[in-house]
């Protein structure tokens, strides 16, 4: 019978299964290298996983959000477009924090089933925390100049381009990342959602509801497609 | 030159991979250290009591939605013995370069 995960109290049951420890058992320096190798090479494989696993989980989180704007903007119609005031702007500034939120638990909760944030969870997290503060910090400093210079600009273009920003920001500054592919992931996928934001505003930039359209269907394309494909791509080479 | 003495309690395959495996993780649930080095609950209990002796690692339960959990956490203790096997395994494998002729046996893993 398999014994379940949690109640296991080894030192209450004692078994004699341990006929097979050897304490005499010649170990040479190179074998002892070899062997933390192999927790190293587990751990990294490990970390790729969940990596790319959390990239997954904000490749459903990210479009998530872009759609619910979409569907709050179909409902009351942007702040910007000048149809008078609606109680439900209110909802504007804070419709992504519950997604958020919902990407946060589920990212900690896979750390922490994969018992990796353990290990350095003041610096993973500060490094988390971080790495939200950047794209955050972006989209709304964007916003504030916005509506400050009341410059026409599609907002899901902007905030596709800001993700982007944020995404090569933390790249750059190495955050996030197990090694250099992912480094490199970040650098690249941000590069994608700037240059996808950038080519459709150019595109359409004169036509702002044509624009509006256009980037209320990419833009939760984009970024779900760059953030899942590139969680799919680190899981498959852990 | 005197070869660098590897701590016994670490120099065993099981011990060290444990010990290698929470010093990188800080804590592990039993079944998952169990799982993750394919070692039996009797194996990784025994070498776990021996590790708990020499005050390198502790053991805890905590209390989950089924029961409890027993988890692993490498002490303040054993992170700074590992460091010190690392240490010691770097000058063994240095010295060994040198002189290549040298026995490579460590000391006695017998204790």
């Amino acid at each position: 019978m398999k014994r379940t995960d949690v109640g296991l109290c080894p030192r209450a049951h004692h078994l004699p299964m341990d006929a097979n420890v050897h304490e005499g058992e010649g170990l040479t320096p190179q074998a002892a290298v070899a062997e933390i190798r192999r927790i190293e090479g587990l751990h990294g494989a490990l970390a790729r996983r969940a990596s790319g696993l959390t990239w997954m989980i904000w490749g459903i989180v990210a479009p998530a959000i872009f759609i619910s704007y979409a569907l709050l903007g179909i409902l009351v119609g942007f702040p910007g477009n000048g149809n008078g005031y609606h109680a439900l702007w209110v909802l504007f500034p804070v419709l992504w924090a519950p997604w958020a939120a919902i990407g946060l638990v589920a990212t900690a909760t896979l750390w922490r089933s994969v018992g990796l944030v353990i290990p350095r969870r003041s610096a993973r997290m500060r490094e988390g925390v971080l790495t939200g503060a950047i794209i955050v910090g972006i989209i709304f400093a964007g916003f504030a100049a916005i509506a400050v210079t009341k410059v026409p600009v599609v907002e899901f273009a902007w905030v596709l381009m800001a993700q982007g920003l944020g995404v090569v920001t933390v790249g750059l500054l190495g955050l996030n990342c197990n090694d250099a592919t992912e480094r490199r992931l970040w650098i690249l996928g941000g590069i994608l959602l700037v240059a996808t934001a950038l080519v459709g505003s150019l595109l359409l930039g004169g036509e702002i509801l044509l624009a509006r359209q256009w980037f209320t269907l990419i833009s939760p394309l984009t970024s779900g497609l760059v953030l899942f494909g590139g969680g799919l791509y680190l899981t498959s080479r852990a | 030159m005197a070869l660098p003495s590897l701590d016994p309690v670490i120099h065993q395959a099981t011990r060290l991979r444990i010990l290698a495996l929470l010093f990188r993780n800080r804590l592990g649930a039993f079944t998952w250290v169990r799982d993750a080095l394919g070692l039996t609950d009797g194996n990784l209990d025994t070498h776990a009591k021996r590790l708990e002796e020499a005050g390198y690692i502790r053991r805890g339960r905590v209390l989950m939605t089924g029961g409890f959990q027993v988890r692993l956490r490498i002490t303040p203790e054993g992170d700074v013995a590992f460091r010190a096997y690392l240490e010691a395994l770097r000058a063994y494998l240095a010295l060994e370069t040198v002189e290549p002729t040298q026995s490579a046996s460590p000391p006695s893993t017998d204790r």
